[in-house]
C-alpha cells in the first residue's frame, strides 16, 4: 500500500466522518425539536397585518462597504417622507394616545463587521 | 367587592363548565347559560372593602407588597390577592371569588372566549403529545401534575399601522467570490387584530406561541365565565402596549420585506419605525390553562390554548437516548459516505491524474465536504439551542409563580 492509496483512502474516511456527524446531528436535533419543543408557532403574519406597500425598494448589489451615515440618512428620511404622507396623517387622527417614538434599532456589531470588510 | 355566585336552588358555589358551556352547580347538577344569571344573585353578595396585607400583618416581605386581603362570601375565610387578579379560589371551601369592585374600576373586558377544554382535556393532550415525544423521558411521560391551573389571560386586540425603513444586509456567492450587500427599504402596512398579552408576569414569547385563538368565537364579557378560574386584568400601560405592538409589527415588517431581497444570511443592520395604534382598541380575556409537573427537582410549566388544545413549551429531553442515537447514525452515515466517495469520487480522480497532465487533488474534496458538514453541523446547533431555551423558559420560576402564586 503506497503512500497516496494511504492518502486517498484517509480522504474518504475522514469527509465521510464529517459528513456523516453532520447529517446524524442535523436529524436527530430536527427529532428533537419535534418532539420537544412543544408548540414551535406563532400566528401567520398574514394573519395579522396587511401587505406591505412599500414607498422605496433600493438595491445595491455588489457594494460591500456599508456606510453607516448614509444608512442613517437613508432610513430617517424615508421614515419622514413616509410620516409626512397623507395616509399617515389620517391614521394618525383615529389613533390612540400613546409616547409615539420613532424606533431606531442599530445592530452596531453588524456595521462594525462590515465597515472591516 | 368579593363575589361568589351561588346555586339559586341550594345555595352551593356553581363553576363554569367548559364542556357544558354553562355554570353549574357541583352539588345539584342545576346549570344555567352564564348570561341568564340576574346581577341581583350577585349584588345578595356580601360587601367587602380589600385591606392591604401590610395593614393586616403588620411589615411585610417584598413578595406580599402588592397583596390584599378580601373575605370569603361563602365561608368567611381570608383570600389574599395580588394586585391584578381578578378571580381566584378560596383555600378554604373551594368557592371561586370574583373580585367585582375591580372588573367595574379598572377597564371590563369586552369580550371572552369561554374555557372550551377541561382541565381533563388539557392534562390529556399534554399525555397524547408526551407519547408522541421520542425524546421524552419515560418518568415525564407518566408524570403527574402537581398543579393545573385555568386562568383567563387579559389581552389588548390591536389595529394599527406600521411604517418602517430599513437598511438589510445579506450575501452572495460563494467561497472566495462571496460578497457583501445592501438593499435599502421602506414601506407602511396595516395591523389587524393582532393580540397582545397584557399580563407584564408572562413572557411574550409563552403568549405568543400559544396563538392562534378563533376570534370568531368571541362573546360579550360576563364576569360568570371566571367563576371556576383565576384570572387578571391587565397592567400594561399605554406605553408597554406601543412597544409591544412595535416590536411585533417590525418582526413582521422585517421578514416580509427580507423576502423582497435575494440573498443569503439576510439581518437588518438599521432600521427605524413608527406604530400608530388605532384608538378603539378592546381587551378581552383568553382561555390558558397552565399544568406543572416537578422532574429531577425542577418544576416545569407547560401551557394549554383553553379554546385550541394547542401545548406550548419545552420538555426535557433524554440524553442518553440523544447521544446514542447522534453516535449510531454517525457511525452509519460515516461509512455509507465514505464508501460513497471512495468509489465514485477519490478513485475516478487518482485514476483520471494517471493518464492526466493536469492533477486533481483530494484535498480539494475535504474543503468542499468540510463546509457542507459545517453548515449542517451550525444548523444542527441553532435548533439544539431553541429547544434548550423553550426547556429553560418552562423550567422559570417567572411562569411558576405566575401560576403557582395564587391561593386555592
Amino acid at each position: 500500500m503506497d503512500f497516496l492509496e494511504i492518502f486517498t483512502d484517509l480522504t474518504s474516511l475522514l469527509s465521510g466522518i464529517g459528513l456523516g456527524f453532520g447529517c446524524a446531528f442535523l436529524i436527530v436535533t430536527g427529532l428533537l425539536n419535534r418532539s420537544n419543543n412543544l408548540g414551535d408557532s406563532v400566528s401567520d403574519d398574514d394573519s395579522i397585518s396587511t401587505g406591505i406597500l412599500f414607498t422605496s425598494q433600493e438595491n445595491r448589489p455588489g457594494v460591500n462597504v456599508f456606510n453607516p451615515a448614509a444608512g442613517q440618512i437613508y432610513v430617517d428620511s424615508q421614515l419622514a417622507n413616509i410620516v409626512r404622507s397623507r395616509e399617515y396623517q389620517e391614521y394618525s387622527q383615529n389613533a390612540l394616545d400613546t409616547s409615539k417614538e420613532l424606533v431606531t434599532r442599530h445592530d452596531l456589531e453588524a456595521d462594525n463587521t462590515s465597515m472591516n470588510n | 367587592m368579593v363575589m361568589a355566585t351561588l346555586c339559586k336552588n341550594c345555595g352551593s358555589p356553581v363553576v363554569f363548565d367548559p364542556k357544558l358551556q354553562k355554570v353549574v352547580c357541583s352539588a345539584c347538577g342545576s346549570a344555567w347559560a352564564a348570561e341568564d344569571i340576574q346581577s341581583s344573585d350577585k349584588e345578595l353578595l356580601e360587601k367587602n372593602k380589600a385591606v392591604s396585607y401590610k395593614d393586616v400583618y403588620g411589615e411585610t416581605t417584598r413578595e406580599f407588597v402588592d397583596c390584599y386581603i378580601y373575605t370569603c362570601s361563602s365561608c368567611g375565610g381570608e383570600i389574599s390577592i395580588n394586585g391584578s387578579e381578578v378571580s381566584t379560589k378560596c383555600v378554604y371551601c373551594g368557592s371561586t371569588s370574583v373580585v367585582f369592585n375591580r372588573i367595574s374600576k379598572e377597564k371590563a373586558p369586552e369580550f371572552i372566549i369561554p374555557f372550551s377544554i377541561s382541565k381533563e382535556d388539557a392534562v390529556a393532550r399534554i399525555r397524547q403529545t408526551f407519547s408522541n415525544g421520542m425524546f421524552v423521558p419515560k418518568e415525564i411521560k407518566n408524570f403527574n401534575p402537581s398543579d393545573v391551573r385555568g386562568i383567563y389571560l387579559p389581552y389588548w386586540i390591536v389595529n394599527g399601522y406600521h411604517s418602517e425603513a430599513e437598511i438589510i444586509r445579506g450575501s452572495r456567492g460563494s467561497g472566495k467570490s462571496r460578497h457583501t450587500v445592501y438593499c435599502g427599504r421602506a414601506g407602511s402596512m396595516g395591523i389587524t387584530n393582532l393580540p397582545v398579552d397584557a399580563s407584564i408576569m408572562l413572557s411574550d414569547e409563552s403568549s405568543q406561541r400559544l396563538e392562534p385563538f378563533d376570534f370568531s368565537k368571541f362573546v360579550p364579557f360576563d364576569e360568570d365565565y371566571l367563576l371556576g378560574f383565576y384570572s387578571n386584568v391587565s397592567d400594561l400601560t399605554n406605553v408597554d402596549l406601543y412597544e409591544a405592538v412595535n416590536k411585533r409589527a417590525s418582526q413582521c415588517f422585517q421578514k416580509k420585506s427580507m423576502e423582497t431581497f435575494s440573498a443569503n444570511n439576510k439581518s437588518v443592520t438599521l432600521s427605524r419605525s413608527a406604530t400608530l395604534i388605532h384608538k378603539d382598541v378592546f381587551y378581552a380575556m383568553l382561555p390558558v390553562w397552565f399544568v406543572s409537573f416537578d422532574y429531577e427537582g425542577k418544576h416545569n410549566t407547560l401551557l394549554v390554548n383553553g379554546q385550541t388544545g394547542k401545548v406550548v413549551g419545552g420538555v426535557p429531553w433524554n440524553k442518553n437516548l440523544f447521544y446514542t442515537l447522534t453516535v449510531t447514525l454517525t457511525s452509519l452515515f460515516a461509512l455509507i459516505f465514505a464508501f460513497f466517495i471512495h468509489h465514485f469520487l477519490v478513485s475516478p480522480m487518482e485514476l483520471a491524474n494517471l493518464h492526466s497532465r493536469k492533477k486533481q487533488s483530494p484535498g480539494s474534496l475535504i474543503m468542499v465536504f468540510g463546509m457542507i458538514a459545517l453548515v449542517m453541523i451550525a444548523i444542527a446547533f441553532a435548533k439544539k439551542k431553541k429547544v434548550t431555551k423553550q426547556i429553560e423558559r418552562s423550567q422559570s420560576r417567572s411562569i411558576f409563580n405566575f401560576m403557582k402564586k395564587r391561593q386555592g
